[in-house]
């Protein structure tokens, strides 16, 4: 006898969420069985989630050909069950009435129905006009097989490197300064971390709102009972705030400062720790020499606690206490930071700095103690940072400007010799002015809005009317409204895909559900503009033995015609991208296993290396011994990617330098940008649910209660907020749910009819190129 | 008609109060309790009494955090902002 026939329909739905929720307030019980499992009519599936980096798991309910439940994945270890508030509209955000259905070009000034195949012609054609300056301009939303195959078309078939991802715009100065530090990009430590440490520090981080499943482990840990110290250092007091044991409110960029003020204080105290510095770590000056210890010890002279307080409004006590942390060789501690850190005008510094505090202290590497740097973004790093979809990258770790690393990736792809061009394309900020400039013809955007997220929009999108656009989306946004072609896609579960989250794990799912429509996969969209240039000579769409450079075979090697989309969603492409790409990730020790892995588990981080049993084994923490399959026994520790092959780590001496940009008599105020909790980025998805539209249907600016009183300003007054490049006129909130400090206004930029980014100023990290969106100078007027 | 199971996390000196309160929402009950977390059940009419039910127990005194487990939502699939 079934369990339904016994129970109703209802009262199952209501035993199944009331069995979840016990068993993830029971982490030692074992978890229910995967869903799919329960007789309540509907088909469950895994996938991570669509949002943001921390890659929770989700199991999806069916029923119809619809998506109608969702529940925490317990099987995942990312976030055994839970489930933010962004996951309970996971569902919503792909059913808005306005998806975009059609293919659409612009015709006589408006945007009007074709067919996929008219649209294909028209990009192609364009194409071909001059294939060197066509760029791509893409997505730490893409899935890896979606970032590979735009790769291969623009790198290896058009001989062009302008390509790049809107990730440029949120952790470009993490992966500088992981490599700068380590030689090899990405995280080191993993969210098990977050589960052993006893101190948590926040760098200029909301993870209460950006990535609250996180947030819930460390909450989960302290309502158990175990001691967590939560230092929140901030320009700005959020939600985040409410838990902490200390927050250090700080003047802009002296971040900078304060960390450099920490290392003093721990070679001063003689509290490094010396056995992990000897061993493991080596000094250099921001001139790239070498330096001795001596040398970074006169380095560090100038950020005495005394000096640095007046610099940057943190208390002396307060420097102490994070020097006494540091200090304390038992103590484990996990740093957390994302674009407060990343979106500076040194970012890859400060992202240096970070390294350098858990370096000296020797909190590396341990269970519980690790530097751990956080993405925006489902696969910023699986596709962006892995893939590698950025202007000078090639896939896993190689860059276009070294012969080696062209040659091999021309080897694996087929290319004729010399088809990669070696020369790095425009990053982010200036493919979008060489574009204004007439120096690039047209761009193909795919799941992003440019037009929306930029910085400085006013000059970085001037002249976009005048250039073609092609623009793939599943809804109307800022960047649709100026393309010339715009492609509807499919989206999450309604195609097959693999996201790499934060802490180097790979998840792959299957599509469950049919896109609206006419929409196609982004995937698709490439292979078919692909073949179109093949069909029409151009010779960079044929490989060194003359067949289609971005051939898909079925596993008798037999060629498909995946560029016929009845061919396509009848075949599984992202495996045989996922499995051609994979060959790529072996020289950095990035090792991915076989797709089908994937498809048994429920994430894996890499590197994952097959065990002498013939199973795949995921690594933990890279570098440590006993965890990581590339450390040698008896290293303990080791660096293996270090540029000057001694494996060791680099204490970078960088100072502190002001931003380009600081308050002054015409524009006291300092401007903040950033994300609130209802909104995805630029709310196109969940701007089309209703509850969270209702809840925050629009932008407004918060200010300090001080400067509110002073200038008689109260919730609700109007005021307009100016700087050198542009204005725009916001509601004001005093007591908000944040509370920048005072000298400071802080603006969501979600909103599409107020846009924050024609205020904001370009300015950039010069090694990274990412834009600091934290700061820059304004000033404010009652209207 | 939405259901959904919920996990309230407050400290263990306020959890008894937000258990009362939570009990005394229509449409909310409490499943388990363990140390300063809830287990809470939601059936609503609709989404926006869905939500604003989480959003009630968020502003209780005493939560830090509300985390999302199960959500069931099959009778009212389409519910979109045009």
């Amino acid at each position: 006898m079934s369990i339904c026939t016994e129970l109703t329909r209802r009262d199952f739905i209501v035993q199944s969420a009331a069995v979840a929720a016990v068993a993830a307030l029971s982490p030692s019980l074992t978890k229910p069985a995967y869903a799919e499992d329960l007789p309540d009519g509907l088909a469950w599936h895994k996938a991570p989630c669509r949002f943001c980096g921390t890659g929770c798991g989700v199991i999806v309910g069916i029923k119809g050909g619809r998506l109608v439940a969702v529940q925490g994945d317990p099987q995942n270890e990312v976030n055994k069950g839970l489930l933010c508030a962004k996951g309970y509209y996971l569902g919503a955000a792909l059913y808005g009435r306005d998806r975009l259905t059609k293919p659409m070009v612009r015709k006589g000034g408006q945007l009007v129905p074709v067919t996929w195949d008219q649209a294909i012609d028209v990009i192609a054609d364009k194409i071909l006009e001059d294939p060197l300056k066509f760029g791509i301009y893409g997505s730490g939303q893409w899935t890896v097989a979606e970032g590979y195959v735009a790769m291969k078309l623009l790198k290896g078939g058009m001989g062009s490197n302008h390509i790049d991802p809107n990730a440029r715009l949120c952790m470009a100065s993490a992966v500088v300064g992981m490599i700068t530090t380590f030689g090899v990009d990405e995280p080191s430590g993993c969210y098990d971390d977050l589960d052993e440490c006893d101190t948590v520090i926040t760098w200029g981080n909301n993870w209460a709102e950006m990535h609250p499943v996180l947030f819930s482990r460390f909450i989960d840990r302290r309502n158990r009972g175990h001691k967590i110290t939560y230092i929140d250092l901030g320009t700005r007091k959020t939600r985040s705030t409410v838990a902490a044991d200390h927050y250090m409110e700080f003047v802009p960029q002296t971040d900078m400062a304060i960390i450099n003020c920490v290392c003093y204080q721990l070679v001063k105290r003689g509290s490094y720790d010396k056995k992990f510095v000897s061993k493991f770590v080596r000094f250099k000056g921001s001139d790239k020499k070498d330096m001795t210890f001596d040398q970074y010890t006169k380095f560090l002279a100038d950020y005495t606690p005394e000096k640095v307080s007046e610099l940057s409004g943190i208390s002396v006590a307060h420097l102490h206490l994070l020097a006494d942390v540091f200090s304390d060789a038992r103590r484990k501690v996990v740093s957390l930071w994302c674009m407060g850190v990343n979106q500076h005008t040194r970012g890859t510094w400060v992202n240096n700095l970070i390294y350098n505090l858990h370096l000296l202290s020797g909190k590396f590497g341990k269970p519980g103690s690790t530097p751990f740097s956080l993405t925006g973004q489902p696969s910023a790093c699986g596709t962006c940072r892995e893939v590698g979809t950025l202007a000078h990258a090639l896939p896993g770790g190689r860059v276009v400007k070294s012969a080696e690393h062209r040659k091999e990736t021309e080897d694996f792809w087929k290319c004729k010799p010399g088809a990669i061009n070696p020369k790095p394309g425009f990053h982010t900020v200036k493919m979008f002015k060489e574009m204004a400039a007439g120096n690039l013809n047209g761009i193909w955007v795919q799941v992003t809005n440019p037009a929306q997220s930029l910085p400085n929009l006013n000059e970085l999108m001037a002249n976009a009317s005048k250039r073609f656009f092609v623009v793939s989306d599943i809804y109307p946004t800022a960047t649709t409204r100026i393309a010339d072609v715009v492609l509807p896609s499919s989206t999450w579960v309604e195609k097959n895909g693999v996201f790499g989250n934060s802490e180097r794990r790979t998840q792959q799912w299957f599509k469950m559900i049919d896109a609206p429509g006419q929409a196609r996969d982004d995937v698709w969209q490439m292979l078919a503009v692909a073949r179109r240039l093949y069909d029409k000579g151009f010779a960079g769409m044929k490989d060194r033995n003359g067949e289609f450079l971005l051939a898909i075979r079925d596993d008798n090697g037999k060629e498909i015609e995946a560029w016929k989309w009845d061919v396509f969603s009848k075949f599984n492409v992202d495996k045989v991208l996922f499995n051609e790409y994979r060959q790529f990730t072996v020289k950095k020790h990035k090792d991915i296993a076989p797709y089908d892995v994937y498809v048994e588990s429920h994430g894996m981080r890499w590197p994952v290396v097959k065990d002498e049993d013939g199973v795949w084994r995921e690594t933990k923490r890279r570098f440590v011994e006993g965890e990581d399959p590339y450390v040698k026994p008896g290293k303990e520790i080791q660096f293996y990617m270090s540029k000057a092959k001694d494996d060791k780590a680099i204490i970078w001496a960088r100072p502190y330098v002001a931003p380009p940009e600081v308050p002054d008599n015409d524009y006291p105020f300092w401007l903040n940008t950033g994300r609130v909790l209802e909104h995805w980025h630029t709310g196109t998805m969940t701007g089309r649910v209703r509850e969270l539209k209702h809840a925050m249907p629009s932008a407004y600016v918060e200010v300090h209660p001080e400067d509110a009183d002073q200038m008689q300003l109260e919730d609700g007054d109007r005021i307009n907020i100016i700087s050198r490049r542009g204005s725009l006129i916001l509601p004001v909130v005093v007591r908000g749910r944040g509370i920048p400090q005072k000298g400071m206004v802080f603006v969501p930029f979600f909103d599409e009819t107020k846009l924050i980014n024609r205020v904001t100023l370009d300015a950039y990290c010069p090694m990274s190129k990412e834009p600091d969106y934290k700061k820059c100078a304004v000033r404010i007027e009652k209207v | 008609m939405p259901i959904s199971s919920l996990i309230v996390r407050s400290g263990e000196d306020t959890v008894d109060a937000v258990v009362q309160a939570i009990g005394q929402m229509p449409g909310a009950s409490v499943v388990e309790v363990q140390g300063g977390a809830v287990a809470a059940l939601t059936e609503t009419d609709d989404k926006i009494q869905d939500k604003a039910l989480w959003d009630r127990m968020e502003q209780l005194p005493g939560v830090v955090k509300v985390d999302l487990i199960y959500h069931n939502f099959e009778d009212v699939i389409r519910e979109p902002v045009s």
